[in-house]
């Protein structure tokens, strides 16, 4: 083959743009936080291996922080390789409506091209919101990208208001109810690993439609219930 | 020129790098027919999601019988608003993927409806005559028009983000099926393309897969169009290697 220019303009690997959504309410203090930054710190390095088996995805996480507001936890885009976990604390209400604002502005900003991966959003709650939960969620569908991510919910605990959970992810399938600290970290591990599925062409059923449901991980009978 | 258009079509499907890696078969296919008064190419996606195991012989299927029905049909192709080409593809896709389901000896469908969806695939196809192209597509991929003023999208989805596509595994597949008539201006040379989404998908934005358009438009006018068809693996290949690592199936048709 002639060595010549590829026709076309600039290359690049799709965007996979990773949101960990956390409550940090005081419900959560004690074991429940403990164990969720444990997790969440136990899924960069297979995240990371996930990257590098795959060049042609480039993985981004953001997270935010909802209590009586929302903040951004981790506010750029991070690559992978470069993202690490800084621990959260837990106090005050559960705003979890002024979280999905706060994803929403920045779905907003996304161009409306193929060329992004949905992104997919992992919310962690053990309570009920507080505030205006469906102001926040009508914003997040209103746009594109957020009608489109791949939805998840983890419910940590039983005062969890699981209606609200399903309304977050529109499949019952996708709200995983953590009863114990071995679940949570269970379930956050598998939501991470979501990354390899939103690749694949779905077919009239969103883009949660890709997702193989048989690979959650299941609570035994035997496991207890802490929370 | 003596006044007679010419038409010519190449193409060319390689696996993606994803695939590659994960020693999955490339789930693209891609049908061409160039004769003295037409031309048409025909490139199709198969899903090859987990539920869409047998995408590949979907997307070979649906080439070959658009293919087969647009050569048929091109005296009547210039009414587009015809509804019966796409009821056509789409029924006789689906009977041939029930044949070629039951001739695998592959599991009978347990419900009444059959389960498409094991084939599912999308569809681009296009025919260029003497005085228009027709096109027509369902789902996810990209075509342009390109002559010397420039390359311009053909059937474009003004809003597409996401994964989720139209296919022909859906029922009433034909709803989703849009068409358009491209008349020719005057004799001017032009070029035809198509793509799987793999191809666009490579690029930083919109702009770099447009310029595919014109790179493409000046190396045949400039060096031929041989040059194209003995590169465009390659290029394929690379693309997908430093861009979205997805099968690419790709056609182009020229004629002056």
């Amino acid at each position: 083959m002639n060595e010549r220019n590829l026709p076309g303009g600039e290359m690049s690997s799709r965007i996979l743009d990773f949101f960990w959504i956390a409550d940090c309410s005081g419900s959560m203090n004690g074991e429940k936080i403990q164990t969720l930054n444990y997790a969440i710190r136990q899924t960069i390095p297979d995240m990371r291996k996930e990257a590098d088996a795959n060049p042609n995805a480039s993985i981004m996480v953001r997270a935010v922080k909802f209590n009586d507001g929302a903040q951004w936890h981790v506010p750029t885009a991070t690559v992978i390789d470069d993202f690490d976990w800084v621990d959260l604390t837990a106090g005050g209400t559960t705003a979890m409506g002024k979280a999905l604002e706060l994803v929403a502005g920045e779905l907003k900003q996304f161009p409306t091209d193929t060329k992004r991966l949905p992104p997919v959003l992992v919310l962690l709650t053990d309570g009920q919101p507080t505030d205006d939960f469906k102001k926040g969620l009508d914003e997040l569908l209103a746009t594109p990208w957020g009608k489109k991510a791949v939805r998840i919910a983890i419910a940590i605990g039983k005062d969890v208001d699981l209606a609200v959970l399903e309304q977050f992810t529109a499949n019952a399938e996708l709200v995983l109810e953590a009863k114990n600290p071995q679940l949570l970290v269970k379930f956050i591990k598998w939501a991470s690993t979501v990354v390899k599925n939103v690749s694949a062409p779905s077919v009239g059923e969103g883009t949660a439609g890709a997702i193989d449901i048989n690979t959650i991980p299941v609570a035994l009978d035997d496991d207890d219930e802490i929370w | 020129m003596s006044g007679k258009a010419k038409f010519a079509a190449i193409g060319s499907v390689v696996t993606g790098a994803i695939h590659l890696r994960n020693e999955k078969p490339c789930q693209d296919a891609l049908f061409l027919r160039a004769e003295k008064d037409f031309a048409i190419a025909c490139v199709a996606d198969g899903h090859g999601s987990d539920k869409c195991p047998y995408s590949d012989e979907g997307a070979a299927a649906a080439v070959k019988i658009a293919a087969d029905i647009l050569a048929e049909m091109l005296p009547n192709l210039g009414d587009h608003k015809d509804i019966h080409l796409p009821k056509r593809i789409e029924s006789e896709w689906k009977k041939q993927i029930e044949q070629v389901h039951a001739a695998a000896g592959r599991e009978a469908p347990k419900g009444a409806e059959f389960p498409y969806i094991l084939y599912g695939t999308t569809l681009l196809a296009a025919a260029c005559v003497k005085d228009f192209i027709f096109a027509l597509q369902i789902g996810d991929g990209n075509m342009l028009m390109v002559d010397k003023k420039g390359a311009r999208p053909i059937l474009a989805v003004a809003e597409n983000v996401g994964e989720d596509t139209e296919s022909l595994c859906l029922a009433d597949a034909w709803a989703f099926v849009r068409t358009q008539i491209i008349p020719r201006s005057g004799r001017a040379p032009a070029l035809f393309l198509l793509a799987t989404d793999g191809y666009a998908n490579s690029f930083a934005d919109s702009s770099g897969f447009l310029k595919v358009g014109t790179d493409f438009f000046n190396i045949w006018q400039e060096e031929g169009l041989d040059v194209i068809a003995e590169n465009l693996e390659g290029w394929l290949r690379k693309s997908s290697d430093k861009g979205s690592g997805d099968d690419i199936a790709m056609g182009v048709m020229t004629w002056q």
